[in-house]
């Protein structure tokens, strides 16, 4: 059943995408919508399906050879880490269709890469088998510089561009790394695999070979820089306010509320079992970019007078503190990382969602066009303060569990970082209330605004089912913690064991 | 049997000889136009007569487990003492060629559209091949020499098909001079070798080599002049200059026949010397050539990066792709599957590259000239076409899930695993500035919006419409099937 699940929502997509481009452009998004929504569904027996109780184990494991001379396998499977964040996806995907529902140029082809690149991203949360990972990590980038490069604004080539080129080039670290480990692993079994959890066996020389890094080192940060660079840690988070400032609503929000979230998903799964004791070591020298990064995002962010850039810059904030909190080392910091993963998600994807509703009908993002909404779309302007008080941490949404707990366990690990990352978060306040305050607040300036539609149900149905999921998390985040408990637990008792004990038929 | 010995082993080379003869003799009774269908079926004929006769012989010919070992080869398919070896690596890069062609002829009958000469070239072109068959399994120096010239004299003129245009003249003259030169070096190392070994077999060669490292100056000239002939005929920097020209110049779809068959032919080559012949010395040669192939790789790269010619940019991008090939020849030693990620990397990139230049012969009909410019908004305008385009391109920039990606980690893998690890890096690197150019043609594809309508791209004729779909679809099939692991 579980199986069953995994592989349709891999390739429901797919065929949903050859539908579209085989059928006429009136049904393409209604085909679109209607896929997307299917997966949705699907998620929900996947809620239920998945075993919480138990760790360090995958779930609904999938097992086909593929290329048996290289141990190469086409095996997914899901576990505590990928579990909320496949849910994310399913969620996230048609709430992108519908932000782009208005779009007519090639519509057909427009709503084949969404579905294409739902496939890719979940694909990516599930593989177990790494090189497998690798294909989907690296496939998801051609449906999302399409969706930049052709739908975007005025410098949508640039921007697409440099978003492949950027994350291409970690990915290609990502790859010496891989096949550094596949090769060490077969000269010292006599095998070839491909398998996460068998590969976790590997012993890496302690020998410095290179800047006094050995090899673990070199294999860690080949998969680390590949991720950080998708987070997008500071100083390697250029290309993202490009990327989402050029991208179309929808690609925005999917690149907001997944992609950004392999980057921290990639480092719990392979960087830090892969190199637990490198770990240990340069967690400090992450934790202080990413401290830099807070900061830097928070007042970049301030300073904007564009509203996509604000919530562009505010992630490479927000992200900031998950990583902080993956380098606090300690129960708390996780938890609070992999739950701020989720809302930033979703509070990150609604900001994009309703930045884009007005963009849409004004074709402005600036500030100046706007001021005083809250007295002409009174519906959009609720919306707007309730995921503006979830992107900046109000206690009772869901923003506030994942900074508190993150907050928690770095004050454990470090006072001083403590310090500096709740200044993070009080910037993160002053950020959001300007644009709330530039947008909705004062008088009217513009008359052309007096025109502006309120929401439609297009609209509002989406934004409840975020409102909900975000009042859900804040009041009771036992329903997803609960879920993932064990694998938080046991997972910095030895992160290389954390497959150990897979399921995987060998 | 006498049949059995003789005929059989060599029927895939004659069956492309047959056709082509049979075409000039056609040619003397119908002239012109006439009968062309005729001609075209004949010419078709020998490619499929000549996969067919592999197809059948393949079982056999695997029993032979590699290039190096031909001890349980039945001896039959062992020709004339040895010259001519019908093994598995044969055997494969002969369904390979055979498919190349039929593609190519497809190609050259839908585009050269009003060329006097069409059966003629049909004729060449199978000759070519004939020829390519014979160099990747020769087995014999002197052989190797016979095949390379009957490979590469169809070509020159091939290539000067366009008498009128300046351009294709002048990449004739360039490929010839250079092709000849090349062939030269090529008699001096066969000579040189003679003389140090009394023997031109490629086996008793390599036997000499297990006993004992040469070191007389003549076999080192020798090698060397080899490692230059076969540069040039593979396109390796330093010793690519004759490719960008040759390949702008020639006819569009002879440029897909140069950068798939003729390649794959090269490579053959390649094999047969320094994976059968040069094998037991592997440890002198294999790190001073991978630095060799990763000089090509990004000769190739960087070079390609400042052109605004499709054709030249994909003639770049092809001397690239030889330099990674050639790592893979280099892992030969040292590693059990690199013959298969060579074979693999062949097909894919042939595939790939007779894809593209279909897809180019249409552009250039309507259009006359590829400045990147050309491309605007074909993605959107002929969507099953631009999506061919489109895998094509990331194919080649080594972007999963298209097979590119797969050939070029195959080989990438089969070269750490024999050791040369800094070219790895620096290879896997490399093909971030590749990236960066393919990008750009995607970029036209599909980003930008054509000018005018004018400036649309003609509907393709249905036989080429296929034969673009059908490399297309090769890009997903092989990525799905690794055919050789």
């Amino acid at each position: 059943m579980m199986s069953a699940i995994l592989v349709s929502l891999c390739v429901l997509p797919i065929i949903g995408a050859s539908l579209i481009f085989l059928g006429p452009e009136k049904l393409a998004r209604k085909t679109a919508l209607a896929v997307s929504l299917l997966c949705l569904a699907l998620s929900i027996p996947l809620y239920f399906g998945f075993d919480g109780t138990q760790s360090q184990i995958f779930q609904g494991v999938v097992s086909i050879p593929w290329v048996p001379a290289l141990g190469i396998k086409f095996a997914l499977g899901i576990d505590g880490l990928s579990f909320p964040l496949v849910l994310l996806t399913q969620l996230m995907l048609p709430i992108a269709i519908l932000a782009s529902w208005h779009e007519e140029r090639n519509p057909k082809a427009f709503m084949a890469c969404f579905l294409v690149l739902s496939s890719f991203m979940t694909g990516t949360f599930l593989a177990t088998d790494l090189f497998l990972f690798y294909v989907f990590w690296e496939a998801m980038l051609i449906p999302m510089i399409l969706l930049i490069g052709v739908w975007g604004s005025q410098e949508r080539i640039y921007a697409a561009l440099k978003f492949f080129l950027f994350t291409f080039a970690g990915s290609l670290l990502m790859l010496l790394a891989v096949v550094t480990l596949f090769v060490s692993y077969k000269t010292q079994t006599g095998v070839m695999t491909a398998d996460i959890s068998e590969l976790t066996k590997v012993v890496l020389s302690k020998e410095p070979i290179l800047f006094g890094l050995n090899i673990q080192d070199l294999v860690f940060w080949g998969f680390t820089l590949a991720f950080l660079v998708k987070v997008p840690l500071f100083p390697l988070h250029t290309w993202l306010p490009d990327a989402h400032v050029q991208a179309p609503t929808g690609g925005s929000i999917l690149l907001a509320a997944v992609l950004l979230k392999m980057g921290t998903y990639g480092l719990l799964r392979f960087s830090i079992p892969f190199g637990s004791e490198s770990f240990s070591r340069f967690a400090p020298l992450i934790a202080v970019l990413s401290l830099v990064g807070i900061l830097y995002g928070a007042f970049v962010a301030f300073q904007q007078q564009d509203m996509k850039k604000l919530v562009a810059y505010s992630s490479v904030s927000h992200l900031g503190l998950v990583v902080l909190g993956i380098c606090t080392q300690n129960l708390e910091g996780l938890t609070g990382s992999v739950i701020q993963n989720i809302n930033h998600g979703l509070s990150t994807g609604a900001l994009f969602f309703m930045v884009g509703f007005l963009y849409d009908q004004r074709h402005s993002r600036l500030f100046s066009d706007y001021g005083g909404l809250a007295a002409l779309i009174p519906w959009y302007s609720f919306f707007l303060v309730l995921v503006a008080c979830s992107s900046m941490a109000v206690p009772g949404l869901n923003g506030f569990v994942g900074e508190m707990l993150i907050l928690l366990g770095t004050f454990e690990a470090n006072p001083w970082w403590a310090g500096i990352g709740v200044l993070g978060v009080v910037f993160g306040a002053l950020y959001t209330l300007t644009l709330l305050k530039k947008t909705l607040f004062g008088p009217v300036t513009a008359n052309e605004n007096r025109s502006l539609k309120d929401l439609s149900w297009r609209e509002t149905v989406p934004l409840i089912i975020l409102a909900l999921f975000m009042l859900w998390i804040g009041l009771a985040p036992g329903f997803l913690i609960n879920k993932m408990k064990p694998t938080l637990e046991n997972y910095w008792k030895k992160p290389q064991s954390a497959y150990a004990m897979s399921g995987n038929p060998k | 049997m006498i049949i059995n010995e003789f005929l059989v082993p060599v029927s895939p080379v004659l069956s492309l000889m047959l056709a082509a003869v049979v075409l000039i003799v056609l040619e003397t009774v119908f002239k012109g136009e006439r009968g062309q269908a005729g001609k075209l079926l004949v010419a078709l004929g020998g490619p499929l007569l000549s996969i067919l006769f592999v197809s059948l012989l393949v079982p056999v010919a695997n029993a032979g487990s590699l290039a190096t070992d031909n001890s349980q080869l039945p001896s039959w398919l062992m020709e004339f003492k040895n010259s001519y070896q019908l093994d598995r690596l044969s055997g494969a890069l002969f369904l390979a060629i055979g498919f190349f062609m039929l593609l190519t002829l497809v190609f050259v009958e839908s585009f050269l559209t009003g060329l006097k000469e069409k059966t003629e070239v049909f004729a060449l072109l199978l000759f070519a091949g004939s020829g390519m068959m014979l160099l990747v399994s020769a087995g014999n120096l002197l052989m190797l020499f016979m095949a390379l010239e009957l490979m590469s004299l169809p070509t020159y003129i091939l290539v000067g098909l366009r008498k009128n245009d300046l351009r294709s003249s002048e990449a004739a003259l360039k490929y010839f001079l250079y092709g000849s030169f090349a062939t030269v070096l090529l008699v001096f190392a066969i000579a040189l070798l003679y003389g140090q070994f009394g023997t031109l077999q490629l086996n008793a060669i390599s036997g000499l080599f297990k006993s004992q490292v040469p070191t007389g100056v003549a076999t080192l000239a020798a090698f060397g002049l080899l490692l230059a002939a076969i540069g040039f005929k593979v396109g390796m920097a330093p010793y690519h200059l004759w490719v960008p020209d040759a390949y702008q110049g020639a006819p569009t779809p002879v440029t897909g026949f140069m950068g798939s068959a003729i390649k794959l032919a090269g490579f053959g080559l390649a094999i047969r010397v320094f994976g059968q012949t040069l094998l037991p010395l592997v440890q002198e040669w294999a790190t001073p050539l991978s630095y060799f192939s990763v000089f090509t790789i990004f000769v190739g790269n960087l070079a390609a990066l400042r052109q605004t010619d499709l054709k030249r940019l994909f003639a770049y991008s092809s001397i690239s792709h030889a330099g990674y090939l050639f790592l893979g020849v280099i892992s030969l030693g040292g590693s059990p599957q690199a013959l298969e990620a060579l074979q693999y990397y062949l097909w894919v990139y042939g595939l790939l590259f007779l894809g593209t230049f279909g897809l180019l012969s249409l552009v250039e009909m309507h259009k006359k000239n590829l400045e990147f410019d050309r491309l605007n908004g074909l993605g959107f305008q002929r969507p099953v076409l631009g999506f061919c385009f489109l895998l094509f391109l990331l194919s080649a920039a080594g972007i999963p899930p298209t097979a590119g990606f797969f050939s070029k980690y195959f080989i990438l893998i089969q070269a750490f695993q024999s050791g040369q690890r800094l070219s790895v890096v620096l290879a896997a690197m490399s093909s971030l500035i590749g990236v960066f150019y393919y990008l750009r043609v995607i970029s036209h594809l599909y980003m930008k919006s054509a000018g005018t309508a004018e400036a649309s791209v003609p509907r393709a004729p249905k036989a080429a419409f296929l034969g673009i779909l059908l490399c297309g679809l090769a890009m997903i099939y092989f990525s799905f099937v690794p055919v050789f692991f």
